[in-house]
């Protein structure tokens, strides 16, 4: 493909995580209290409103955790959730505290099956629970053995 | 041995590699995408070997969605971070400035060849090496055919058309990353309200007209998501106009009565236009106790101004 060499040197110093655009702020605390706007008009007070960036990624973050836990609540991932002697209510609280870096790599993986289909259909139950596990850390706690 | 106690010995090792194995997915490449063959014919492309690091390929989308530039008008501009931060993010900054709404696009095969059908060339970014030896390159997928592959402007003086198999590995090998370029005023078909404010919102500052555009574009496309209407609200009261900033953000809090944050927003310029009654009915409709902790800070601050506010002067 010819000479790339001023790309290769540039890209080197990047890291493949860099490559995924965030969806999700790393802290949104400290995000909200620089997007505050604080608008002053003479003679009136200010007004603190939250930026439309935080409501968004907000949203994105919540539509991604409604996914995580709707595929928790299934009787057939909860049954080998169950098999594999995993407690499912502390996968399920495990997953609302993940960080905003596991909810986008867990995004990442469910959208990067094939779209339209049921994915437990498409991948098999072993699969998204082996996946939701990894992502969310939970694999090492067990209520057995 | 139970099975648990097994799987709690390898299990990591094994999750792992399912993970890896079926996101991996060229191992047996997919079905492709039951598409008919697609060629977009007004997509520049620039003959730059040595700027391929993004400018080129950005100037090629750019002039594709209506900003004529080249490679070199936009080298200018692209600060390349030694170690922190990444091209891409880059990219999309300089997106906005040129006020272009940037999507990343889904990570599947699926969303290149629908956003291709919707006339829009697809910046990509391919691994030409391995994982452990990268070749790091950027193109502008511009055609799809089912039979043929994948055609990109490369850099060389005329298209490239890739083997599907091989453009899917390297593509998969810069983990499908793939950039879309849309005029605030249309959104595409396929996306979504909080995927498309995300990406607009941070032009409000330093171009606050395209930004209220796509807010705008937004309420028409979704008129019952209650954030289009709730970034409107906050295009228009940061514009100065106050009844449109509350009616905007009045139907937000219809849409969506529980939202602590959209409360705290309408509450807000109630205060600032002298709409202390009305400011309080809307703190006291909320749930603050069950809000983000980041939420809460703003509420309080909010709270305090009602506090502290006259009498209501309401020009209601």
């Amino acid at each position: 493909m010819g000479v790339l060499g001023t790309c290769e040197k540039v890209l080197a110093q990047t890291t493949l995580l860099g490559v995924t655009m965030s969806h999700f702020k790393s802290s949104i605390s400290a995000f909200v209290s620089a997007s505050l706007i604080l608008l002053g008009t003479p003679g009136i007070s200010a007004a603190a409103m939250i930026g439309a960036e935080i409501l968004a990624t907000q949203s994105l973050r919540a539509d991604t955790e409604v996914r995580v836990q709707a595929l928790l609540s299934r009787d057939d991932v909860q049954s080998q959730l169950i098999a594999w002697g995993v407690d499912v209510e502390k996968a399920r609280s495990r997953a609302n505290a993940m960080s905003d870096a596991e909810l986008q790599r867990v995004a990442s993986a469910l959208d990067q099956q094939p779209a339209g289909g049921d994915i437990i259909v498409l991948v098999g139950v072993v699969f998204v629970v082996l996946l939701v596990l990894e992502l969310v850390g939970v694999t090492n706690v067990f209520t057995k053995f | 041995m139970s099975l648990a106690s097994r799987w709690q010995r390898s299990g990591h090792q094994l999750a792992a590699l399912f993970f890896l194995a079926a996101l991996s997915a060229c191992a047996t490449l997919p079905q492709p995408p039951a598409a008919e063959a697609v060629q977009l014919v007004n997509v520049p492309t620039f003959a730059q070997q040595e700027l391929q690091c993004g400018p080129a390929a950005l100037a090629s989308v750019l002039s594709a969605s209506g900003v004529p530039t080249t490679p070199e008008a936009l080298t200018a501009d692209l600060f390349i971070p030694a170690r922190r931060g990444s091209l891409q993010v880059e990219l999309v900054a300089q997106a906005r400035l040129r006020e272009r709404v940037p999507l990343l696009l889904a990570p599947s095969e699926r969303a290149l060849v629908a956003a291709l059908h919707e006339g829009q060339p697809v910046l990509v970014l391919l691994n030409l090496g391995v994982r452990s030896v990268p070749i790091w390159h950027y193109a502008t997928l511009i055609g799809y055919d089912p039979d043929q592959g994948y055609t990109l402007n490369t850099g060389q003086a005329k298209p490239q058309v890739v083997a599907r198999r091989s453009f899917l590995r390297q593509w998969q090998g810069a983990e499908r990353w793939g950039l879309t370029l849309h005029k605030p005023s249309e959104p595409p078909r396929d996306a979504e309200p909080a995927q498309w404010i995300a990406a607009a919102a941070p032009m409000l500052r330093t171009h606050p007209w395209p930004a209220e555009q796509a807010y705008r574009a937004a309420t028409r496309r979704w008129p019952d998501a209650a954030l289009a209407w709730a970034a409107l609200g906050e295009a228009r009261f940061a514009a100065g106009d106050w009844p449109e900033a509350v009616t905007s953000l009045r139907k937000a809090a219809m849409l969506a009565p529980g939202d602590a944050a959209i409360a705290n927003n309408l509450a807000s310029v109630e205060l600032v236009r002298g709409c202390v009654n009305a400011a309080r009915a809307v703190l006291a409709s909320i749930d603050t106790a069950s809000t983000q902790p980041a939420i809460a800070l703003a509420l309080n601050a909010t709270q305090m101004e009602l506090e502290s506010a006259g009498a209501d002067r309401c020009p209601d």
